[in-house]
């Protein structure tokens, strides 16, 4: 129960960021709709657009799939430069590394959730989990804007990879679909909106902060980093500013 | 009269002593096919020999005789009467054969009405002045009207094609279809269940192509056309056909567009043609792989020996089209295992939150 009037927020997506996490999430539910409209014309669903949209619908289907697409491939470009060229950005890839140590959280989460252990193990900025999110749609862009590509300029492409790598083209197209569109209503969706602990959704992709709360809960090992970064600045230790990202980025992580 | 030659007169029909006339006149068929033959000897041969001809000489009380069509007393010309133009004569033969009055048997045998004809392109094209339209003699002859099963007939499975194809018709379209896989099966190996003109574009009630009653009017019609016989279990067995022709295609993008709406991929005959259907293996054949890129680069230009390296229906995706069969089997794996990981891992998570929550209500 919250007493404060003044809740402390902590950022966990800036706006940029939001905006990028916008046009992707936009971008592939429109490919997914329209990808799968494709595939299954007889879906009741596939039946009622085409008796809204007319004549002209499968094409206007192709249109927006292609639209969405480039919007994708867009946000992954400008996400490189973001990641390649921005300090919060350099963090940002940093942070979301994994190793080793997030096999070993993953197995001491299972040990935990089958009641083997009785310590929940603690989170830094992002878990296992958000890793697992964030580098499966970076193998999922890539896997599906190069098979997209050449199914798009199939004219180009044709006498290059030929029928068959066409056709091989065509079926890594349609599964990673189905794999990334299970991957994210099985995983990113529990997460974000159907895990008890934050339904019925967690607002960090409109609001962009965190409440201290819900930092303890999910984030805690990000959270100590962010206070000892705050006493040592309070001790007014300068060095350690350069540790951080630079300028204000120090405060990016917190404000009040 | 007639340059001087008697043409028929009062007796000839009527009799001289025993004058005849009205009911027992035409009771009197004999006598007036003999009335009729004396001076019409080839046509009386056609006609005796025809439909009409066989049921007359059965006696049967509705088949018609000369005077049905041509009158009685007042007989004029056919060629400059006015009654047999190619668009009234319609009106003569449908005093009979229309609607309930006498049905006919198509080439399966099923009785079917004859109603349909004036909806037909043939006919609207004779209301508009296009003379050269078909009418019903066009098609059955005159005099000579057989049933279909009658191989004599000018539109029998074997003949119907010339018929179609006559002079003044549609000649281009039978040196199309003569030679092709669908007419060689007619002629060489009497295949009745194999296509000719009237089983794709209808008879009585045919359409133009882009009409919309036409089933040759979009994509998804002529799909529906080929796979009723390239589709169906029992003909495909029957003629050894290739297997699978229909549902590969529908699982092809051509096919996915086509099902979705598109007015512009590649349907049946947008690859095999449509009167000139011919085996792969035929040089002259649009399938014929020298002759792919050429079909194939209709739409697709720029693509030449790409085309060659694999089948276009895969029916047997394990052995024509390995990589694609590993690469699906390997993404079926790939995906219950991961998203049965994911999906075992938050059901967990879920229970221990559960248990967490009502563990906190009862402290």
């Amino acid at each position: 129960m919250s007493q404060n009037t003044q809740e402390e927020k902590f950022i966990r997506m800036t706006l940029n960021e939001r905006i990028q996490h916008l046009c992707l999430l936009t971008s592939f539910i429109t490919l997914v709709i329209t990808g799968f409209a494709l595939k299954f014309p007889e879906a009741l669903w596939v039946q009622w657009s085409r008796s809204l949209l007319g004549e002209g619908a499968f094409e206007f289907r192709g249109i927006l799939h292609r639209i969405a697409a480039v919007v994708m491939v867009a946000v992954s470009v400008y996400h490189l430069f973001y990641i390649s060229f921005t300090p919060r950005g350099r963090k940002l890839v940093r942070d979301l590394w994994f190793g080793l140590s997030d096999i070993t959280d993953l197995k001491n989460s299972f040990l935990y959730l089958i009641g083997r252990t009785p310590e929940r193990p603690l989170f830094g900025r992002f878990s296992y989990i958000e890793k697992a999110e964030y580098w499966a749609v970076v193998w999922g862009t890539v896997v599906m804007g190069i098979t997209g590509s050449l199914l798009w300029f199939v004219d180009i492409f044709l006498p290059v990879i030929s029928n068959s790598g066409m056709e091989i083209s065509t079926a890594i197209h349609y599964y990673e679909a189905i794999l990334a569109s299970l991957a994210i209503l099985v995983w990113h969706f529990y997460f974000i909106i159907f895990n008890p602990d934050v339904y019925p959704m967690n607002k960090a992709w409109i609001t962009g902060t965190l409440t201290r709360e819900e930092m303890e809960h999910e984030h805690p090992l990000e959270l100590e980093e962010i206070e000892k970064s705050r006493e040592t600045e309070d001790s007014g230790t300068a060095e350690l500013k350069k540790v951080l990202p630079e300028d204000d980025e120090s405060t990016e992580n917190y404000e009040s | 009269m007639k340059d001087g030659n008697p043409a028929a007169g009062c007796s000839d029909c009527h009799g001289n002593h025993t004058i005849e006339g009205g009911e027992v006149l035409r009771d009197k068929r004999k006598r007036i096919t003999e009335a009729c033959n004396k001076c019409h000897p080839g046509v009386m041969d056609k006609y005796k020999h025809s439909a009409h001809g066989t049921e007359m000489l059965k006696n049967n009380p509705k088949a018609p005789m000369c005077m049905d069509c041509h009158g009685e007393h007042d007989i004029k010309a056919t060629l400059s009467s006015d009654e047999f133009s190619k668009i009234n004569q319609v009106e003569m033969c449908l005093k009979c054969h229309q609607d309930q009055k006498l049905p006919h048997k198509n080439y399966k045998g099923e009785e079917v009405l004859i109603s349909n004809y004036k909806d037909s392109y043939h006919y609207r094209a004779l209301k508009e002045g296009k003379t050269n339209a078909a009418t019903c003699s066009d098609c059955h002859g005159s005099h000579e009207m057989k049933k279909y099963d009658d191989p004599a007939s000018k539109i029998s499975k074997q003949n119907i094609q010339q018929t179609c194809g006559q002079s003044n018709c549609h000649i281009k379209q039978l040196s199309e279809y003569v030679g092709s896989v669908h007419e060689t099966a007619i002629r060489e190996k009497n295949n009745y269940d194999s296509p000719n003109c009237t089983n794709c574009h209808g008879n009585h009630q045919i359409m133009k192509n882009n009409e919309t009653g036409s089933q040759l009017s979009s994509s998804k019609g002529l799909v529906q056309l080929c796979s009723g016989c390239h589709n169906s279990v029992e003909l495909v067995r029957k003629y050894n056909l290739p297997t699978g022709r229909i549902n590969s295609y529908n699982d092809s993008f051509h096919g996915l567009a086509v099902r979705g709406g598109s007015k512009t991929a590649a349907n049946c005959e947008s690859c095999h043609g449509y009167h000139n259907v011919r085996n792969s293996k035929d040089s002259t054949s649009s399938i014929n792989k020298k002759n792919l890129p050429q079909t194939c680069g209709k739409c697709h230009p720029g693509a030449n020996d790409a085309f060659l390296n694999t089948a276009i229906h895969v029916t047997d995706f394990k052995n024509e089209s390995p990589w694609v069969f590993w690469t699906t089997r390997f993404y079926m794996i790939m995906i219950i295992m991961t998203i049965g990981g994911m999906i075992l891992h938050n059901i967990l998570d879920l229970r221990k939150k559960v248990q967490e929550k009502n563990a906190k209500k009862n402290h």
